[in-house]
């Protein structure tokens, strides 16, 4: 049925708006089998590159694979592996439930209307209910059923948990996990909410200014990062082969986030491992301070932004 | 597909209903009405400019929101991401907008037919600049036969391709309106005429013939001309100057009654020479004119294929 090879691949990936570019020089390989989390501040480009594996947009520039496939192929049986959860979790709003899941079962092969169903069901969402008289989190959670009930390959999701209270979030991960383990789903999906993120996903894509800054398995991520303290004024300089992410300082003690290869040595530095959350946490930061010189001529900002956050590829 | 397709316009094809049903009714009413009381002429005269555009309102209501809607709402993305190419959900759905189209105009068209005959009967129209009976002038031309069908298919492509580049309903059906108008009039007054060759009638002095000697036909041109000059030039039909040259010689002069213009006419060898197209030329003039209306809806239809394999979002 599928491919051994990658679940999702991008190559150089780009895609201009009229005068800003929503994505750029995009590259990462995301294997099958994997819940991957896709993280980065508003307008990191998250949504740009979910619809563009959704095949919804075409890149401007550079490669984009799924299942081996581009995506605007759109044949119908690639069409049939990839499902997607827009983040305005589009509906028809005039329709009831139980039409919506018509809709589904017309225009896929594959449908699971038992699952949807049952999904339903656990959720106290009746069938009979007009779309626009639910509540947006459960219009979420009908158009998240949409997806599942797909019984897709590769499922795509925007934001599924913003508009979810923590139990529905739980429920979530819950099924998620279960799709994994069942049919081998791979699932990427992009989320402020790291910190529910950490528990299932074992794969991170960090967006920040329109690039991917990381991409890796979830321990990879975990191993190369390291918090370092010390006191203010240490130069990053003695940090060989480290690339400092962002850093502050508080008083007379400076904390530091740091990608290296190497372990650390260096006495004058107090070396922790950082969590997910403190990871993601830093790369936004420095995406917000470079956000800060926004004033300063387009060409030399992006110098800085360049030579201040590496691209980690 | 179909029942996808029909579900989610079926909104809006019984507003589209309701507005037809209601000019009907004010149609059922002054059709009855003019045969017996002069008074109502002015209505039907209006009438005559609402039937103009009752084609286009039909086409344009029903195919404006076709993909504008969809986009304007998101639901084009829940759309284009189930197991179902875009080319295939725009054939569905354009193919059952097309048919609610010309079933609502094939009944228009058989009430049309009625209602000219209503009207004709009247006899404040036989003194009319225009006569409904006369079957192939303009206004019984348009309401009459299958040219109608024709129009209402042109104006819902219209309005689907519109609405594919516009993306906004309202803005489509807006801007069509006019473009549809434009597409009639330039149809009618500048191609119509040539789509057969018309039939001369020419006749040595005496009156004029009335248009029902005129095999109840449809006059492009009348000049009175001498003798040697009864066909035109070379690659032009005949000019208004030749017609008023002739016509100062009897016509100009002051206090000449009728008897003494068909005796100068007569005296002159001048003859009434008449350009037309014979009731005779009726289905041909139809069929082309449907055909051509039909043609740029396909054509319309291709470049919407085109629209949507490229959309950008």
């Amino acid at each position: 049925m599928s491919s051994s090879g990658p679940a999702v691949e991008t190559m150089g990936l780009g895609r201009r708006y009229r005068r800003t570019w929503g994505l750029r020089d995009c590259s990462f390989t995301l294997p099958q089998g994997r819940i991957a989390a896709l993280v980065g501040p508003n307008g990191a480009g998250k949504s740009t590159l979910l619809r563009m594996l959704a095949g919804i947009n075409a890149p401007s520039e550079g490669m984009v694979t799924v299942l081996g496939k581009s995506p605007r192929t759109q044949t119908a049986d690639a069409l049939s592996r990839t499902a997607y959860l827009d983040q305005d979790r589009p509906l028809y709003k005039d329709f009831r439930v139980e039409e919506m899941l018509r809709f589904g079962r017309e225009l896929n092969p594959r449908w699971d209307n038992e699952r949807a169903r049952r999904h339903l069901e656990e959720l106290r969402i009746s069938q009979a209910s007009r779309v626009k008289e639910l509540s947006g989190g459960q219009q979420a959670q009908v158009a998240l059923t949409m997806c599942l009930a797909k019984r897709p390959e590769v499922l795509l999701l925007d934001e599924p948990v913003a508009a979810l209270d923590p139990l529905a979030r739980e429920n979530l991960m819950q099924i998620l996990l279960q799709s994994v383990a069942d049919d081998g789903t791979t699932v990427l999906l992009s989320s402020h909410a790291v910190t529910d993120l950490a528990t299932i996903c074992d794969y991170v894509i960090i967006l920040s200014s329109s690039r991917v800054q990381f991409a890796g398995e979830l321990d990879h991520v975990l191993a190369v990062h390291r918090l370092l303290v010390g006191p203010a004024g240490s130069l990053s300089a003695t940090l060989d082969g480290a690339t400092v992410i962002s850093s502050i300082t508080a008083g007379r003690q400076s904390t530091m986030l740091v990608r290296a290869e190497q372990p650390i040595i260096d006495p004058s530095w107090e070396v922790f491992e950082p969590t997910l959350d403190e990871i993601v946490l830093a790369y936004l930061r420095a995406d917000a301070s470079a956000a800060e010189t926004q004033n300063e001529p387009m060409s030399r900002r992006e110098r800085k932004s360049r030579n201040s956050i590496r691209i980690v590829q | 597909m179909t029942w996808v397709a029909w579900r989610v316009q079926r909104s809006q094809i019984i507003a589209a209903m309701g507005v037809v049903l209601v000019f009907a009714l004010w149609l059922l009413i002054s059709g009855i009405v003019t045969g017996h009381n002069q008074t109502f002429k002015d209505w039907t005269d209006a009438d005559t400019y609402v039937l103009f555009a009752l084609p286009g309102v039909l086409g344009l209501a029903l195919g404006a929101p076709l993909i504008a809607s969809e986009s304007s709402l998101g639901t084009n993305r829940l759309a284009w991401t189930q197991s179902v190419t875009r080319t295939r959900w725009l054939k569905f759905k354009f193919l059952v907008g097309a048919a609610i189209t010309t079933a609502v105009l094939i009944a228009l068209g058989i009430f049309l037919e009625w209602w000219t005959r209503a009207v004709s009967v009247s006899p404040v129209y036989q003194s009319g600049n225009f006569s409904p009976a006369v079957r192939i002038q303009p206004i019984a031309f348009d309401l009459t036969g299958i040219v109608v069908v024709g129009y209402g298919l042109f104006a819902f492509s219209l309005g689907v391709a519109l609405g594919a580049v516009i993306r906004r309903p309202g803005w489509a059906f807006a801007l069509g309106l006019p473009i549809f108008v434009a597409a009639r009039l330039a149809v009618q007054e500048w191609l119509r005429p040539h789509f057969v060759a018309p039939a001369i009638f020419a006749n040595l002095g005496g009156q004029s013939p009335s248009t029902l000697a005129l095999d109840r036909g449809w006059i492009l041109h009348d000049a009175l001309l001498p003798a040697n000059r009864l066909s035109p030039p070379p690659g032009r039909t005949w000019a208004w100057s030749d017609y008023t040259k002739s016509w100062k010689a009897c016509f100009g002069k002051p206090n000449i009654t009728v008897a003494g213009q068909a005796h100068c006419t007569l005296l002159s060898h001048l003859h009434f020479v008449f350009v037309y197209q014979p009731d005779s030329h009726y289905w041909a003039l139809q069929g082309i004119e449907t055909a051509i209306f039909l043609g740029l809806g396909l054509l319309l239809l291709g470049l919407t294929v085109i629209k949507i394999k490229r959309w950008r979002s």
